[in-house]
């Protein structure tokens, strides 16, 4: 029990630091996250100008529901979903149990966040496994 | 022989289509790509696949923050170049084109 503590705990810190490198390479990100089904967050990484309510359970779990629904539309498995608002845009991706989320100003380039989510497929595909159960 | 393309007209974005048909038959191209303001994907042909939209609209969008154009309608044009061949970038007022020509 003790070295997979460990060892999640040097994986959420690779994480961590990863994405804060990673946060400042796209102009008007703000917030790149992972949280599960529920919206607890596992791992933040955020700028100072973000509004703390997006930060938030009820926000962040709705997309395990509205990912589960989009998935029955008969044209395969949903992987993400964009969201436009009037001043942001969040980009939800589907590793569930796990969700990566980018939070992001409306005018920030939506392609390049893609990319984005790319180069991280790997390491929070690392931390679907050692999380587990479904 | 000619190339010929068959276009479907009907459909929303049958003209666009065509265009981008008509330049990647040009020879020496072998990608077209057209994206939004938001680097996301209006077509894409060949070489230029459309998880590439957001990095050529990125490249543009950087590349106009120099601000060395004369005014809001003289944006640059960006060329990568490789040992293989180049990739065209230019941005129009609402969207991106790129071609990559070997």
């Amino acid at each position: 029990i003790n070295s997979t503590h460990f060892s999640i705990d040097l994986m959420e810190e690779g994480l961590q630091s990863m994405l804060k490198r990673l946060l400042p390479t796209v102009d008007g990100l703000q917030c790149i996250l992972v949280c599960d089904r529920d919206g607890v967050i596992i791992v933040e990484v955020h700028t100072d100008d973000l509004p703390p309510a997006i930060v938030k359970p009820i926000f962040m779990g709705t997309f395990a529901i509205a990912s589960e629904q989009a998935s029955k539309l008969g044209v395969g498995k949903n992987s993400s979903v964009i969201s436009y608002y009037s001043g942001h845009q969040v980009i939800q991706c589907n590793y569930l149990p796990l969700v990566l989320t980018f939070v992001a100003k409306v005018d920030a380039n939506t392609g390049m966040l893609f990319a984005l989510e790319e180069d991280l497929r790997d390491s929070v595909n690392q931390l679907r496994d050692l999380i587990g159960v479904s | 022989s000619p190339n010929y393309c068959i276009v479907n007209s009907s459909i929303m974005e049958g003209q666009l289509e065509s265009q981008v048909t008509e330049i990647s038959q040009t020879p020496g191209i072998v990608g077209v790509i057209c994206t939004d303001k938001q680097g996301l994907s209006l077509a894409a042909q060949g070489t230029l696949k459309s998880s590439a939209a957001g990095i050529v609209a990125g490249l543009a969008s950087q590349a106009n923050s120099l601000k060395m154009g004369t005014g809001d309608d003289d944006k640059p044009t960006v060329v990568v170049e490789f040992d293989t061949g180049n990739i065209m970038i230019k941005s129009q007022e609402r969207s991106t084109l790129a071609v990559h020509k070997v």
